[in-house]
């Protein structure tokens, strides 16, 4: 539940498959997919925080990623404009995963959050 | 590889917009790579194949390259050109990789012999260098073998010379 004009925190919480990682949200490389969480919908999302990276060393690579379990903050505000009740915010996760010899197509998920604005 | 099947033939843009053909290549041994610029493991083969084609493109080889990048030649060209790749790399599409079981991971590599005919099992993520060299080797043999057969002198009985009456 959301009032006009305050902000609430959401957390979104990532598993990824043992023996993988994903990139983190600023990969040392610029050719590699980083994480990045989109919102849309009438909230704002005034900032989202990603978790510290652990650096990795493949082959002759240093990369910095995420295994395991990982939260990820969103911080929406409610605008004035949008209107009291119910409503949806559609967020999705683009990732990028590979274990020490393989990779896979960089994907994405898509998870629906229900609000209710006041 | 018994009973090869022939590897499927596609065309492909290079960074030119020059299409080309896998059947371009028949009458060579080809080594026809998947992969992508945001691959780490792909990145470790790019070296050896940028050798292989070095050594033995004088032998009848190439390499190829099909990249899977979605962002296109804007993400391939300057990762080419900083890797000093020496190969055609061409852009990749989901028909391709469905021709070749749906690549659904990279690297993914298959060497193709110069009947255009998958020689051995694709290899599905990071190979060892050895293993590839080896099967290079072995099908590059293959047409030595097959070329000293032909040079060979014929036996006198197998001619025959003058008309028959």
């Amino acid at each position: 539940m959301l009032k006009h004009g305050t902000t609430a925190d959401q957390t979104l919480k990532v598993t990824v498959v043992p023996g993988f990682h994903v990139n983190g949200d600023k990969p040392k490389d610029e050719f590699l997919i980083p994480l990045k969480l989109t919102w849309t919908g009438p909230l704002e999302a005034k900032s989202i925080s990603y978790p510290k990276t652990e650096e990795i060393k493949v082959g002759n690579q240093d990369l910095l990623v995420l295994t395991g379990s990982f939260l990820i903050h969103t911080n929406f505000s409610a605008p004035q404009t949008v209107a009291p009740g119910s409503t949806t915010m559609s967020g999705k996760l683009r990732y990028q995963a590979c274990n020490n010899e393989m990779c896979f197509r960089p994907s994405s998920v898509e998870v629906k959050l229900p609000v209710v604005v006041e | 590889m018994k009973n090869r099947k022939p590897a499927a033939d596609f065309t492909l843009r290079d960074a030119n917009g020059t299409a080309v053909k896998l059947s371009d290549y028949r009458g060579k041994v080809v080594l026809l790579n998947f992969w992508a610029t945001w691959c780490g493991p792909c990145t470790l083969e790019i070296p050896w194949f940028i050798e292989f084609e070095q050594q033995y493109k004088t032998q009848g080889f190439a390499v190829v390259g099909v990249s899977m990048d979605e962002d296109g030649w804007n993400a391939i060209k300057p990762y080419v050109a900083a890797h000093k790749m020496n190969y055609r790399v061409l852009l990749g599409d989901d028909s391709v990789s469905q021709l070749y079981g749906g690549v659904e991971s990279l690297p993914t590599t298959f060497i193709i012999d110069r009947a255009g005919r998958v020689a051995f099992p694709p290899h599905i993520g990071l190979a060892g260098k050895n293993e590839y060299l080896k099967e290079i080797q072995s099908l590059l043999g293959e047409q030595q073998r097959t070329t000293s057969l032909f040079n060979r002198p014929l036996p006198l009985a197998a001619l025959r010379f003058g008309p028959t009456k």
